[in-house]
């Protein structure tokens, strides 16, 4: 069987579109359950219903995920989550943005929220 | 003021952190800090005079933080610790009598009588003052001496 490769000829320059993106990089999806599996979407979404402990799956380093959540309950993150900057407020949507520096080992957090 | 006991040692804070990274994850918008191991920190009543806190410790008993009240060790002897207090006493008396010195001077320099309220209360204020050096003087305990409340005047 030929393999296929990808030239410079094949994808130009400019030529990947965000419509031929993966869905790790444009899906939006609810948190099912309690684990954030990195390869499934760009942002993750979760309503908290109670206090809640959420795991981190297929993390690899220089992954981008944005967490919008939202409910008055106590929130734990992976112990690997460093917080950089901002707080939880549970009477607001939060926007936790995770940068993983070292694959599951080491990410870091800003949280934030909309201005008022 | 609340405290935990993390890594080996005992750590405090003015309130719940709104970050907390244990060994369980990294903890947000905690509410219930016992759930994490965060506890009150209780401040034993004390005499400041004769006692000192030592470090702060756990109290499973009570499940609070809480810190042992240790009798003060002296370094003067009673004597010393006497003689420093008259010392201070005597301070304390000639401040206040110096006061009403300018009169003595007055006095002096032209012959204008003290008041009989300030010779009254300079008289008076001797008298105190020898009451109390009495009284320092009849202590038994370097606890007592410790303790042993100077007048104010202020």
């Amino acid at each position: 069987m030929a393999l296929t490769k990808v030239t410079s000829a094949v994808l130009n320059d400019n030529a990947v579109s965000y419509d031929k993106l993966g869905s790790e990089f444009t899906e939006a999806a609810a948190i099912s359950a309690s684990d954030v599996d990195f390869s499934t979407a760009q942002v993750f979404t979760k309503t908290l219903p109670a206090d809640d402990t959420l795991t981190f799956s297929n993390v690899s380093t220089g992954m981008v995920k944005d967490l919008v959540i939202t409910g008055d309950f106590a929130l734990t993150l992976p112990a690997s989550v460093k917080v950089i900057s901002g707080t939880y407020d549970g009477t607001v949507s939060n926007l936790i943005q995770i940068v993983s520096t070292n694959g599951a080992t080491e990410q870091w957090a800003s949280i934030s929220q909309q201005a008022v | 003021m609340i405290a935990i006991q993390h890594e080996g040692a005992i750590k405090k804070f003015t309130a719940l952190p709104k970050v907390w990274t244990d060994e369980n994850g990294t903890h947000l918008n905690i509410t219930d800090g016992s759930s994490y191991g965060f506890y009150p920190v209780v401040t034993p009543e004390y005499n400041n005079s004769t006692q000192n806190l030592g470090d702060i410790e756990w109290d499973a008993d009570a499940s609070v933080f809480t810190y042992p009240v240790i009798d003060k060790v002296w370094t003067q002897t009673l004597d010393e610790m006497k003689a420093n207090k008259i010392t201070s006493l005597k301070s304390i008396y000639n401040t206040e009598l110096s006061k009403t010195d300018w009169y003595y001077i007055r006095l002096t320099a032209l012959e204008t009588a003290v008041p009989q309220n300030v010779i009254d209360k300079r008289a008076q204020l001797n008298i105190d003052c020898n009451t109390h050096e009495t009284a320092i003087n009849a202590l038994t305990t370097q606890a007592e001496v410790a303790e042993y409340q100077l007048p104010s005047f202020i």
